[in-house]
């Protein structure tokens, strides 16, 4: 939108302007309000607030972050060329021929009177001599010494500038790419599959000396544009034939790597960058180490280009389907002849050539080209084509995000049918196509069920019942039609755990996951185990029974160490979490200090560490450690997601609560707005975290001592929790809880203690004592019967919550201080002074030490004091309540 | 070191010689390559080229030829800022024509690599930056004029204002508002596809540059 030609710029700049001048936070809530009845004019100026905060990050104040990277390329790239004339050792430059990051190549010629030749010239440019880049190449000088090959351009000689750069003398080339050449000359499909070939001979000869060219492409690859007499009379015994096609000759070893272990150090990881990504295998996009599969891909991809006439797509289609009429019009064929002429075995060897799977590739240019010869001489080849399965898995994967939730049904069946007619081969690598295809099918399920997923996105209830008996009827078909495939089937029920967990359904995902982990454990595949173990702790831990959590997430963690070390991120961020929530803290934090470590994960992976991490913070009691991580996330999470993401909302919430609890409430009002806003907009008034949002604002409503306001509030909460997740849910104990502690705010004691007791029984029915909601719950009834005269009643519940924070805890917690205090103060009601005022001041000491909120155990402090007489004593705590209060 | 023939060029556009202004912009432009470049040169491995600091050191420059105090420092900086304009859009379209006729590389290595391939990125934003730049000059040339101040000069709001007879407030707004539009400007740009001058290939991550 251009708002400058905005019909209603005059409104949208001024609003714009008042705007600005709040603070963030508030900017979207008083926006609403103030364009009341106008979603038109909302929406343009909250799209222009939005421009205004991305500007920030993007544009930014100053050209300076643009400037440094140009401004250094120019000095370096195009500053201090060497000129025609200039000698390097005994050559003369004659022109600058090619540049690259850190070098320029000249051709030039010899001329110390003792023969003329031609001689392309590296030189490292100035200022980038640094260590790495000469190091390197000394690297490319020894790796072209321990190769001689005639398709390989040699080396000649070296030296140092006078200035000091050195350089490398090659054998000069003259010719084109390998793929322009095939097309400027019309070359036939023969004389392409032969130059082809060469590039292929040239390679194996390197890998056979453990060389990895790691940079293959057609600019690397020339072909000589005649026979060339001069080159022929060099080598020993002369070329190969190359009387129609010319010579080809593979040049720059550059970023090759020698397979052997000793030449690490000289190569930096920075410099293992790609540089050429439309030739790069994708393992080696991702930073893998070098094989001989990479450069198998490379040629993969050029002969895909010289006999389809175009670079292949990813997940490319085989060449006789894209082969176009000019390609084929280019070698003299009918283009039936040339589809004809490839389909088969040459689409076989090309696909196998640059198939995604290393595993799936040829292992080195040696095996690409005995399938050559094979096919020249009508053999069988040693490639097999993907199996009919894979191919579907990978169809699916592709159009995962195109097909709709109606399509679900169609999809399991027409899979399951597929299933019961596949055959299980032998090969290891039709075995593991199938592991592929599960796992591009459990993606793709799993995705249409997120769809599905209430928290997800805005959906009726009856959407999310069709999904419900769908996921059945996927568990029934899964153990019928794949009873002889153990790791098929724990693949596809782990999928429909995965979905159901989504769909909150736990317990029903516990059963389902157990099945799925003895199928798992019957194929002994570890990572249809792992993802089996990993989904079964994720059921428990989220049906509240953490504890029960931990053994299958620590088989899944010992296992994905051992076996599927990429996996072990995920696995220690379930594991920490599960920790977390049965408050064994020491415990999480290393796991999820590793999780979020980790390299190579997903942003959206790390902001959920790093969630989960603040959330242990704030279990802990240490809420203002907690905000950082949250923060953290928020940012990682708004850069992927934008501003109003279910997810994001869930973040600020956990922001706004960790304020909450460091008695920020100012600070906490305009995010918990925030999220309720988001949550409302995003998901409707109804769902159950446009609830939790509310409930959070009602906790507000409630320590900003408008009481009744609050109760209201976690009234409705308490019947939807009920009503949603059935009476025994500890959010219902939450509910009760939350109104017990309102009444006792409002100094409603019976009320209160009333609350607390529903609270407890309804957390006991499925937790122990240590339950953070059953310590706070009989901490408030130990509270409520002191301050109404039952103090003796109330010390056991008192003392008993303080054991347990004690040990859950930790002394050092602020949770640990405000119940000494607590029990501080029913000693004083019991009149033993002593004993009451050491626990009065360790516990406000401990909650202060912590950051806690020490509002209410000052107070007593003070009061108690005040009426034992010692005014004294009493008034550096006044003067902090004071301070702290405000 | 005093640079007398650019003082004096400036003192007479002060004046109200538009010729001398004319030639003043190319000097300016030459100083501050070359202040760059040289700053470049002295700086440690890992720190970064600050345009502000280009600018300043432009200035002190003329100051010291000058001998005295110049009055109205913020026109200088006002010109400065669009020379310094001028030198980062010429870097990235040198850069970006560079790319464009590269496919005879026979280098690939990699120290320098990841500077080209920050530098291509962006001299990419760069140009985009630009041709929103232009365009917001014909909705309002008053906008872009602090954003050139500003984003290019590294003024101050407040330079901005005395070089521009606004107030602080005002000019503050004008930058808000002008970085929000040209943010508009340049993802709509991204998000279509056209590419605006910069030629090259659109960068897949579009605009932003992350810190």
């Amino acid at each position: 939108m251009d708002f400058l030609t905005h019909p209603r710029w005059t409104e949208i700049d001024a609003l714009f302007d008042q705007a600005l001048e709040r603070p963030p936070a508030e900017r979207t809530a008083w926006l609403r309000v103030t364009c009341g009845d106008d979603p038109d004019l909302y929406h343009a100026v909250d799209a222009l607030l939005r421009h205004d905060t991305e500007a920030e990050g993007a544009v930014g104040e100053s050209a300076t972050n643009y400037a440094h990277a140009l401004i250094e390329a120019h000095v370096t790239e195009v500053a201090s060329p060497l000129a025609r004339g200039d000698r390097l050792g005994p050559y003369r430059v004659e022109e600058e021929i090619g540049r690259g990051g850190m070098g320029v190549v000249y051709r030039a010629v010899r001329d110390d009177g003792t023969y003329a030749r031609e001689v392309a010239i590296k030189v490292v440019k100035r200022g980038m001599d640094t260590d790495a880049v000469l190091a390197r190449f000394r690297h490319e000088r020894r790796v072209l010494a321990t190769l001689d090959h005639p398709a390989i351009a040699r080396i000649l000689d070296a030296g140092a500038s006078p200035d000091g750069r050195p350089w490398l003398a090659m054998e000069f080339v003259e010719g084109e790419p390998i793929n322009a050449a095939a097309k400027h000359q019309s070359l036939s499909l023969e004389a392409r599959l032969s130059l082809f070939e060469q590039a292929c001979e040239a390679v194996a000869h390197a890998h056979r000396r453990l060389v990895v060219h790691r940079d293959l492409k057609p600019a690397n690859l020339l072909v000589t544009t005649a026979p060339d007499g001069r080159l022929a009379t060099e080598e020993e015994g002369g070329a190969p034939d190359t009387s129609r096609t010319g010579q080809v000759k593979l040049l720059d070893f550059g970023i090759a790597r020698l397979l052997d272990a000793d030449d690490g150090d000289a190569l930096t990881r920075a410099g293992e960058r790609v540089l050429t990504p439309e030739y790069a295998a994708p393992e080696q996009r991702d930073g893998a180490p070098p094989t001989a599969a990479m450069d198998v891909y490379a040629l993969g991809v050029m002969l895909y280009e010289l006999l389809a006439g175009t670079r292949p797509e990813p997940d490319p289609s085989p060449p006789s389907a894209v082969a176009s009429e000019d390609a084929a019009a280019a070698m003299g064929l009918a283009p039936d002849a040339l589809r004809r002429r490839l389909r088969g075995d040459l689409d076989t060897l090309v696909l196998t050539a640059l198939h995604p799977d290393p595993e799936r590739r040829y292992r080195s240019a040696d095996a690409v080209l005995e399938d050559l010869r094979r096919w020249r001489e009508s053999l069988p080849l040693l490639a097999r084509p993907d199996s009919a399965r894979y191919r579907l898995a990978r169809f699916v994967a592709r159009r995962r995000t195109a097909v709709t939730a109606a399509a679900i049904g169609l999809i399991v069946l027409a899979s399951g049918a597929a299933w019961t007619t596949w055959r299980i081969a032998e090969e290891r690598d039709v075995a593991r196509a199938e592991r592929d295809r599960a796992e591009a099918t459990a993606a793709f399920v799993t995705d249409l069920f997120n769809a599905a997923d209430p928290f997800a996105a805005p959906t009726s209830r009856a959407d999310t019942l069709r999904a419900r008996d769908l996921l059945d009827r996927g568990a029934a078909r899964a153990r019928s039609t794949l009873a002889d495939d153990a790791a098929t089937r724990a693949s596809v029920l782990t999928t429909i755990g995965n979905a159901q967990i989504g769909l909150g359904l736990y317990s029903a995902a516990d059963s389902l996951l157990a099945e799925a982990v003895t199928a798992a454990e019957v194929s002994g595949d570890p990572v249809v185990t792992v993802e089996a173990l990993l989904a079964r702790g994720r059921a428990l831990y989220n049906g509240e029974r953490a504890a029960d959590a931990l053994e299958p997430l620590r088989q899944a963690l010992t296992l994905a160490e051992a076996e599927v070390p990429a996996r072990l991120p995920v696995a220690q961020f379930h594991l920490g979490s599960a920790l977390r929530r049965t408050a064994d803290f020491d415990a999480a934090v290393p796991l999820l200090v590793q999780a979020s470590g980790a390299r190579g994960t997903d942003s959206l992976f790390r902001a959920s560490v790093l969630v989960e991490r603040g959330r242990v913070e704030q279990d802990r009691g240490r809420s203002a450690d907690a905000e950082p991580f949250y923060r953290e996330a928020l940012a990682l999470q708004r850069q992927r997601l934008g501003a109003e993401h279910p997810d994001v909302a869930a973040t600020l919430e956990m922001v706004g609560t960790s304020l909450l609890e460091q008695d920020r409430l100012d600070d906490a009002a305009p995010v918990l707005s925030d999220v309720l806003a988001i949550r409302q907009d995003v998901l409707g008034d109804t769902h159950p975290q446009t609830a939790s949002a509310r409930f959070n604002l009602a906790a507000l409503a409630r320590n900003r001592e408008r009481y009744d306001e609050a109760l209201v509030v976690f009234r409705e909460v308490l019947a939807f929790d009920r009503a949603a997740l059935g009476p025994d849910h500890p959010y219902v104990a939450g509910a009760w809880l939350e109104l017990g502690i309102t009444h006792a705010r409002a100094s409603r004691p019976d009320s209160a203690i009333a609350a607390y007791r529903n609270a407890l029984d309804v957390i006991r029915r499925t937790q122990t004592d240590a339950h953070v909601i059953a310590q706070e719950a009989m901490g408030g009834i130990g509270q409520e019967l002191t301050e109404t005269g039952r103090a003796r009643e109330a010390e056991p519940l008192l003392r008993r919550v303080l054991a347990i924070r004690r040990e859950s805890l930790g002394a050092d917690s602020w949770r640990t201080g405000i119940s000494e205090s607590g029990l501080g103060a029913n000693l004083w009601r019991q009149g033993r002074l002593v004993e009451a005022e050491r626990h009065l001041v360790a516990g406000y000491e401990a909650i202060r030490a912590a950051n806690g909120p020490e509002t209410g155990a000052l107070r007593r402090l003070v009061e108690f004091y005040d009426a034992t007489g010692r005014a004294a004593q009493a008034e550096p705590y006044r003067a902090r309540l004071a301070e702290v209060a405000g | 070191m005093p640079d007398a023939s650019t003082t004096v060029l400036f003192r007479a556009a002060r004046d109200g010689d538009a010729d001398a202004l004319g030639a003043l912009l190319p000097r300016v432009y030459d100083d501050l390559r070359q202040i760059a470049h040289a700053r470049l040169r002295r700086q440690r491995p890992g720190e970064t080229l600050n345009t502000t600091a280009v600018v300043h050191e432009a200035y002190l420059r003329l100051v010291s030829g000058d001998g005295a105090e110049i009055k109205d420092r913020s026109h200088f900086f006002a010109l400065a800022a669009r020379a310094m304009r001028f030198v980062l859009v010429d870097y990235a379209r040198e850069r970006s024509a560079q790319k464009r006729g590269g496919d005879q590389e026979a280098l690939s290595l990699t120290a320098a690599g990841e500077i080209a391939s920050r530098a291509d990125a962006d001299a990419h934003n760069l140009l985009t930056l630009d041709a929103a730049l232009a365009r917001l000059a014909d909705r309002s040339e008053r906008l872009a004029e602090v954003v050139e101040m500003r984003f290019f000069g590294g003024m101050e709001h407040a330079e901005i204002a005395e070089a521009t007879g606004r107030s602080v407030p005002t000019v503050k707004r004008d930058w808000r508002r002008a970085r929000a539009w040209l943010h508009a400007a340049m993802t709509e740009t991204t998000d279509t596809g056209a590419s605006g001058t910069s030629g090259g290939d659109p960068s897949p991550a579009g605009l932003p540059r992350e810190e």
